[in-house]
């Protein structure tokens, strides 16, 4: 090996700054994924979520033909079953690139779709256990299981290839609360509030996974490591002096030559039930709702509350990941202005699977032009809406994605009225990109330091919830349904029925 | 000894030109072009039953190949309905697809969706299924939501009866769907633009088989097509009176088998002279997670092919199965195994393996026929369904081929 390619320091460091806003964290910048060749991602950009190593409604064919794709997201926890090493990804030696066919965009500057590999899925279901310091508590096809952590490393040395990101694994607090529990009089919304002991234990667990993580893969692919969420900096000083070499018990300080990126994770999860009235009224005897909502308490660190600027100076210049679950473009804004470079892009799989084909561009002028006016919908809604059934104009005026140049709204509403799964194929192609076309205006704001501006124009000129949209409906997957509370109502009506019974 | 080619049937809306025939059997390949461009059969036609081929684009369904793909008159007349189909301009700008579009009559979903359906000298009446009111679809009126969604083939509005009744019934449909031919003749108000298909009824009665294809013939359709039939009759009948309609029926027109699919049951349709078929099983046998191949059906949400890395099925020139080298997926029974019933891409995948599979078998058989060597064609596709072994050949094969030379059972030392 020559000693222009011995990794140092320096030229190892795979996030580099290009542009910082004065008045917001909101940054610019290129994310080198890769430690072989050129390949890196612009940031502010997103992630997009894989569902069992397929980009949900896209097959492999439509995803290299008709969609840019600045980086997948991939859940190992779809891929193992009882056990993880028996599992046929595990069997099969393959990447994990090779086992879903993912190939190279036809036209694009990048050689290969960068691959972000994970323990769980973006936007996990939450689990009915808890981890244990050995092992990962994740939610297969098979059902809830837990996950060594050796067997992780194992399985992301053999999927691994130049082109891929690892995640190390986090002690996400993200319990389901089990069905006898609700309203028998025990507080039982689980999630939110993390104890002392609580804390101590994802500080130790933390820090010896993502320490690991490191020591195993930094030198081959780039690694980023969670921030613990739900307690403040201080409470995990510890970790970041372990992840920065300064005291490790696990390893030796000069292994860890650089981390890559920081992940940010909620403690909140759309999968969690509402708390109904009662529980509400439960947890007001015990005295323990004024502790269930810190979304203001700015010591924090989950993806709602984090603030970069009590970041040790170490750890500043890394990519920033939000895994957290953004509920539209508007949270993918707040997202870039508290400082994340990356966001997991769940919402454009939730809005196309909810009918909508979005119509948002980012304002490039001043907010107050929009005062007075009424909002608009930042998409136009499929669902039910009779008014695009003889609509021949594109999603968007002037879109140049494959559905806009090819189809048009009157398709797409007979589509969804049909039930046909092409429906939300097209309205999953169009959104992506769309959703291009949005980062990339952003990232030009931030240069041109007009981040701030457009922000504030963009949730002027838009409403942030299109009335009438359930999220969700009415593609229900079975990984989407409710595991505890009981079963939901059938979304779909029959489409044909017996009329004998009537007459 | 080779037969004279039959003269080329040149129509309003369609030039018919058979180019080959099996000098053996009575299988032929024939070219024929519509408004939409031309369709060389034999031809399986994929069933986009509402505008959309089962969650493939448009273009995917025409890089496989595809140059005619069903619509289903029944479910486009409700959604997106005739009013919205007039507005837009038919059924090829709704869904933006370049090549033919052919329509059934509706009449069929009367009988096979709405127990109610009674059938009169008028039309079928039967309730809305959006809200039970009562309803009438007349020869009429379903020629004039066929010329609204603007297919290239119409079909008539025929009165369907089940395929194993019999008795008087059967002679009244026969004779009314001859009546409703005319009364869908004089509606048809593009006989320029759309091809309008006789539809031969008559049940397993071959004397009634006989006279209405005398009848339908005396009309002239462009095209004709032998319905009643995939009803769960035994084969060999199916057989007896397909048979005995290619016989009867003009060599220059286009013969159409509504409903078959099953890879046997259209390469033994097509030694006894049909050109064109449609059905619905691919597609959906697909969704089920059955991927069909030369050696049969291979259900891969069986447990078996969870680690069976292999391709879907070996040598396909599918997308799906074809290697990443090749400018194809690489997908394995694995990945559709991991896929199938949890994501719909699973659905699109095996779907397209599945068309392509039924559109190139007909692209073979095309070939065979073409090069004089059909009958050698159809053993080999026998030989490689049962992996050799002759004693498991289907028996009404075996005897329908015999009828028409191919005789699967000799010995070819």
């Amino acid at each position: 090996m020559s000693s222009e390619t011995t990794p140092t320091k320096a030229n190892m460091q795979s996030f580099k700054v290009l542009q910082t806003q004065a008045n917001s964290a909101a940054r610019q910048g290129t994310f080198a994924v890769s430690r072989t060749n050129a390949n890196t991602i612009s940031t502010p950009n997103f992630l997009l979520p894989t569902s069992r190593g397929s980009v949900p409604h896209l097959t492999p064919e439509i995803l290299r033909k008709h969609v840019d794709v600045p980086a997948l997201y991939i859940g190992v926890e779809d891929f193992i079953y009882k056990a993880a090493m028996k599992s046929p990804l595990t069997l099969s030696g393959f990447k994990i690139r090779d086992y879903v066919s993912i190939m190279p965009p036809l036209d694009s500057k990048s050689p290969q779709i960068p691959i972000f590999l994970s323990p769980r899925r973006s936007n996990p279901i939450p689990t009915s256990q808890p981890s244990t310091d050995n092992t990962l508590a994740v939610v297969t096809s098979d059902g809830f299981r837990q996950f060594p952590i050796q067997e992780y490393f194992q399985l992301v040395s053999q999927i691994k290839d130049d082109d891929t990101v690892v995640i190390a694994p986090t002690d996400l607090p993200l319990m389901l609360v089990p069905n006898g529990a609700r309203g028998s009089g025990v507080a039982v919304r689980s999630s939110t509030k993390v104890g002392g002991n609580r804390s101590r234990k994802l500080v130790v667990r933390n820090e010896k996974w993502s320490t690991s993580m490191l020591e195993k893969f930094s030198k081959d692919v780039p690694v980023i490591v969670p921030l613990i969420p739900g307690i403040s900096f201080s409470q995990q000083q510890m970790y970041f002096d372990s992840l920065l070499g300064k005291e490790n018990v696990f390893v030796a300080a000069k292994t860890i030559e650089t981390i890559d990126g920081l992940a940010v994770s909620d403690l909140t999860s759309p999968f969690l039930p509402e708390p109904e009235a009662e529980e509400e009224e439960d947890l007001d005897r015990l005295g323990q709702k004024e502790n269930i909502a810190p979304e203001n308490d700015t010591s924090l660190t989950s993806a709602s509350t984090v603030d970069y600027k009590l970041i040790p100076t170490e750890l500043k210049e890394v990519v920033r990941l939000n895994m957290a679950y953004q509920n539209g473009p508007h949270d993918v804004l707040r997202a870039f202005e508290r400082g994340s470079d990356l966001v997991c892009g769940d919402w454009i799989t939730t809005a196309t699977d909810a009918g909508l084909g979005f119509s948002f561009t980012l304002p490039t002028d001043d907010a107050s032009v929009h005062d007075g006016h009424q909002k608009l919908d930042f998409a136009h809604n499929f669902i039910d809406n009779e008014k695009y059934a003889s609509d021949l104009s594109p999603i968007a005026e002037g879109c140049e994605c494959y559905t806009c140049t090819k189809h048009h709204r009157a398709y797409i509403a007979h589509l969804i009225n049909a039930n046909e799964m092409l429906a939300w194929t097209l309205l999953q192609i169009h959104n992506i990109h769309v959703a291009n076309q949005f980062m990339s205006a952003i990232r030009e704001a931030i240069k041109a330091g007009t981040f701030t501006t457009a922000a504030t124009s963009f949730c002027h000129l838009y409403v942030e919830h299109i009335s009438g949209v359930k999220l969700g409906a009415p593609r229900v997957r079975g990984y989407q349904v409710r595991l505890v509370g009981g079963t939901d109502k059938k979304l779909n009506e029959k489409a044909f029925r017996d009329l004998s019974a009537d007459v | 000894m080779k037969r004279a080619l039959p003269p080329v049937s040149k129509t309003a809306a369609m030039t018919f030109e058979v180019v080959a025939q099996c000098s053996s059997s009575k299988a032929r390949a024939s070219n024929m072009t519509m408004p939409h461009g031309l369709v060389e059969t034999p031809m399986f036609m994929p069933v986009a039953t509402q505008a959309s081929l089962k969650g493939l684009t448009p273009e995917q369904l025409d890089d496989l190949g595809c140059k005619i793909c069903l619509n289903n008159t029944y479910h486009l007349g409700l959604k997106p309905g005739q009013e919205v189909l007039d507005t837009i301009g038919g059924a090829h700008k709704l869904q933006s697809w370049p090549h033919n579009i052919l329509t059934d009559s509706g009449g069929f979903q009367m009988v096979s969706l709405l127990k109610l359906a009674t059938i009169t000298e008028e039309g079928v009446r039967f309730l809305s299924p959006h809200d039970g009111s009562p309803m009438l679809l007349t020869p009429e009126h379903s020629i004039e939501l066929q010329n609204s969604i603007g297919s290239d083939i119409i079909m008539q509005l025929d009165d369907v009866v089940a395929t194993l009744t019999k008795g008087p019934r059967v002679e009244e449909a026969m004779y009314r769907s001859i009546r409703w031919l005319d009364r869908c003749i004089k509606a048809n108000k593009n006989p320029d633009k759309q091809n309008l298909f006789a539809i031969i009824q008559g049940c397993l009665d071959l004397d009634l088989r006989t006279i209405c294809c005398a009848e339908m013939q005396k009309r002239d359709t462009p095209g004709i097509a032998i319905g009643g039939l995939s009803g769960g009759e035994d084969k060999d009948q199916y057989c007896k009176v397909v048979n005995h309609c290619t016989n009867l029926l003009p060599r220059n027109k286009p013969i159409y088998c509504m409903g078959v699919g099953y890879a046997e049951d259209m390469i033994v349709s097509v030694a006894m002279g049909v050109d064109l078929f449609d059905c619905v099983y691919p597609t959906r046998t697909a969704r089920f997670g059955n991927a069909i191949t030369a050696e049969g059906i291979v259900n891969l949400r069986n447990k078996c092919y969870e680690a069976d890395f292999s391709p879907v099925e070996k040598g396909c020139k599918c997308p799906i199965c074809r290697s990443k080298e090749d400018g194809g997926m690489g997908i394995t029974r694995a990945f559709i195994h991991h896929l199938a019933a949890k994501e719909t891409t699973g659905a699109h995948l095996l779907t397209l393996h599945n068309v392509h599979y039924q559109l190139e078998l007909m692209r073979s058989a095309r070939r065979a026929i073409i090069d004089d060597r059909f009958p050698q064609f159809v053993k080999d596709f026998f030989s490689t369904l049962y992996a050799g072994d002759k004693s498991k050949y289907p028996q009404w094969a075996v005897e329908a081929l015999r009828e028409v030379n191919i005789d699967l059972l000799e010995k070819t030392d």
